[in-house]
């Protein structure tokens, strides 16, 4: 009997899980519930799964510790949680990401000036669509990280910027 | 007949084009950008030529690499698919000084139709009801005036194309700069022209257009309508025929009305007349797409006409396979769009390789897909990966195969809108066909997917306690989730 405790982290959230694997028989322990897990390899990247009594075909792909399962018409991401470093503050309502990776084709802001709540900050074009990102409150814009041309990732930090209290 | 024709596209239009090309004993020439080259129709064609970088003015829409391509390979025709240059009258024009022949209307006819203003222009003179708008671009000093008189809100559409790229919705006049500015960029980077029109914004209204075939030889008929009120961002995203809308007589009025318009545009080949449906059932005429359309699938289903054969038989020069009184709708056709896309996300483009894919094989159901199992998604093109169409006897029936395909249209690697179709799918007012193009917005503005539950977790653990995968990982390094990495670490 081997058994085993991590946590696992399913698309935004992380759950803590106890797995006893003997043979390919597995118990799966997630807080007070514990789930019966039989796997059987059918082809590449498919299973046959028989969870606490039900029958499921599973399709999985693993890349870079990652797995891309899909159960039941659906998929998920998941990937062991490694020491808390998945677990980051929520981004806060002052840094203004990028929602996609995409090309900034534009920038309207300069540091130090203050913008309103919806002003737009920069266009975004992926896809051949573009997207405005507005000011999610009114704030002062502290930095400017990318110039019209760049490429960014989703999630890349383009305007720095801290928000001002309500008023003048 | 020709012996070989060149695919001037990418992803499932020309996969779909080359199977075409084929079952005519035609020989075909794929053509692709660098980021394109784990794409299958690269592997499918008989020859494939690269044309350049990703970049789409260095490759799918650069008009003289493609002509080299066609002449080095001795393609006699090229096929333009839809999107990119498909409704480029120079392109057309340069396919044909060059001695090769434009699978698609004449360059005037493009010209007379693909702009919007001059289209609306030539309906209004037939007695096709318009909606009321500007019938030429707009300047920028004038756009103010000209959106009070039309009437706020307006809509702003790119002269130069469709697709929804330059489209936007002004409510407010203090709006309009902004939206028209942005409108201009996004128009110019999707059609290579700034152009703007302005019309009065129809709320709530249905999408319906009207299928045309045509030859060289003066016959038109028309193959009875699609409806593509199923829209995000002006985006189709389902489309079916026929419409719910629509009875015979409407039918047989859109139908005219568009082969009115097709005549007096000496138009050739396949194209489009779209038409907007308002809940009291008056239509107005909206544009003409010069080309094939991405939903033509749902069409051939229940007309049993190949659209991409007849219009590859229309450029030769043969005359119409079919006549007006042959055309009979059989059944029901609804389609799919499948896209890389994540529709928690404000429907983000997601990309990076496929891990692995299931496509559905199913009865009534047929799968027009662009992809395959280790191809690298590339960022810079459509989002489209492939259209799932079901047909059945009824609404109900094709509706209900469609969502059993999706069920099992499997797609491991970049994100797609499968879940969320399929709850569109389900959706009572979307089963009734009581819909209205604002209804994505309305009913699915927040949409999340539904939560894994504890088997799901178990499964998840499972896996991730093997200590090494029964499944060999793929050579994929380099796929990278962008909202994986989001929650992941702080980014520079």
């Amino acid at each position: 009997m081997r058994v085993e405790r991590f946590g696992l982290r399913i698309g935004d959230e992380v759950v803590d899980v106890e797995v006893a694997a003997e043979a390919d028989q597995i118990r799966v322990r997630i807080q007070d519930r514990e789930v019966d897990v039989h796997m059987t390899p059918l082809a590449e990247g498919v299973y046959g799964v028989t969870c606490d009594g039900r029958r499921l075909l599973v399709r999985a792909a693993c890349t870079g510790g990652t797995w891309h399962l899909h159960v039941g018409g659906e998929v998920y991401v998941v990937a062991r949680e490694t020491g808390g470093v998945f677990r980051e503050r929520p981004v806060a309502s002052g840094d203004v990401r990028a929602p996609m990776p995409g090309m900034v084709t534009r920038v309207f802001v300069r540091p130090d000036q203050v913008v309103e709540e919806g002003d737009p900050l920069y266009v975004l074009e992926a896809m051949k669509m573009e997207t405005v990102v507005t000011a999610p409150a009114r704030s002062r814009i502290l930095r400017v990280r990318a110039e019209p041309g760049a490429q960014v990732e989703g999630g890349a930090l383009v305007v720095e910027l801290e928000p001002l209290d309500g008023g003048s | 007949m020709f012996r070989k024709v060149l695919v001037a596209n990418r992803g499932e239009i020309a996969v779909r084009v080359i199977r075409a090309l084929r079952e005519l004993g035609i020989q075909s020439v794929a053509v692709y950008s660098e980021v394109d080259a784990t794409s299958p129709h690269v592997w499918l064609a008989d020859e494939a030529v690269p044309i350049g970088p990703a970049e789409p003015l260095e490759s799918y829409l650069n008009i003289g690499r493609l002509i080299e391509a066609a002449h080095r390979t001795g393609a006699e025709a090229i096929h333009p698919g839809y999107g990119f240059l498909a409704e480029n009258a120079a392109f057309a024009r340069a396919c044909v000084s060059s001695g090769i022949v434009f699978i698609g209307p004449p360059p005037e006819a493009i010209e007379r139709l693909g702009d919007k203003a001059q289209a609306r222009g030539l309906a209004a003179s037939l007695g096709v009801p318009t909606v009321p708008g500007t019938d030429r671009p707009v300047e920028d000093t004038e756009a103010l005036e000209l959106a009070h008189r039309i009437g706020f809100p307006v809509l702003l559409k790119a002269a130069g194309g469709g697709g929804g790229k330059g489209m936007r919705v002004v409510h407010r006049p203090t709006d309009l700069p902004q939206a028209l500015s942005s409108a201009r960029r996004e128009a110019y980077a999707a059609f290579g022209s700034n152009a703007i029109l302005l019309e009065r914004y129809i709320p709530r209204p249905r999408h319906v257009e009207v299928q045309i075939l045509a030859d060289a030889h003066g016959h038109v008929v028309h193959l009875g309508e699609r409806e593509c009120t199923i829209q995000r961002r002006y985006q189709k995203v389902i489309e079916e025929a026929p419409s719910v809308a629509v009875d015979d007589g409407l039918r047989t009025r859109l139908g005219e009305a568009a082969v009115r318009i097709a005549r007096a545009a000496g138009y050739v080949n396949a194209g489009t007349v779209e038409f907007l449906l308002d809940p009291q059932g008056h239509f107005y005429f909206l544009e003409v797409n010069t080309r094939l359309q991405v939903e033509h699938p749902v069409t051939e289903l229940v007309t049993g006409v190949d659209l991409v054969q007849a219009q590859v038989r229309i450029a030769a020069g043969e005359p119409l396979r079919i006549r007006q009184e042959d055309v009979r709708l059989r059944g029901h056709a609804v389609e799919a769009r499948v896209y890389a896309e994540d529709p928690e996300r404000e429907f983000a483009p997601s990309a990076g390789r496929i891990l692995g894919l299931w496509e559905p094989h199913l009865p009534g159901v047929r799968v027009d897909s662009g992809i395959q199992a280790g191809q690298q998604i590339p960022l810079h093109y459509d989002p489209i990966l492939a259209k799932v169409i079901a047909w059945g006897p009824d609404r109900p029936s094709a509706l209900a195969r469609l969502h059993e395909a999706l069920d099992a249209y499997v797609v491991l690697g970049p994100r797609t809108n499968l879940s969320f179709l399929r709850d569109v799918l389900s959706h009572p007012a979307f089963l009734a066909g009581e819909v209205s193009t604002e209804f994505l917005h309305e009913a699915f503005g927040g949409w999340h997917r539904r939560p894994p539950g504890p088997e799901v977790v178990a499964i998840a653990a499972a896996l991730l306690s093997q200590p090494t995968p029964t499944v060999p990982t793929p050579p994929a390094a380099d796929f990278v989730d962008p909202w994986d990495r989001l929650g992941g670490r702080r980014l520079p």
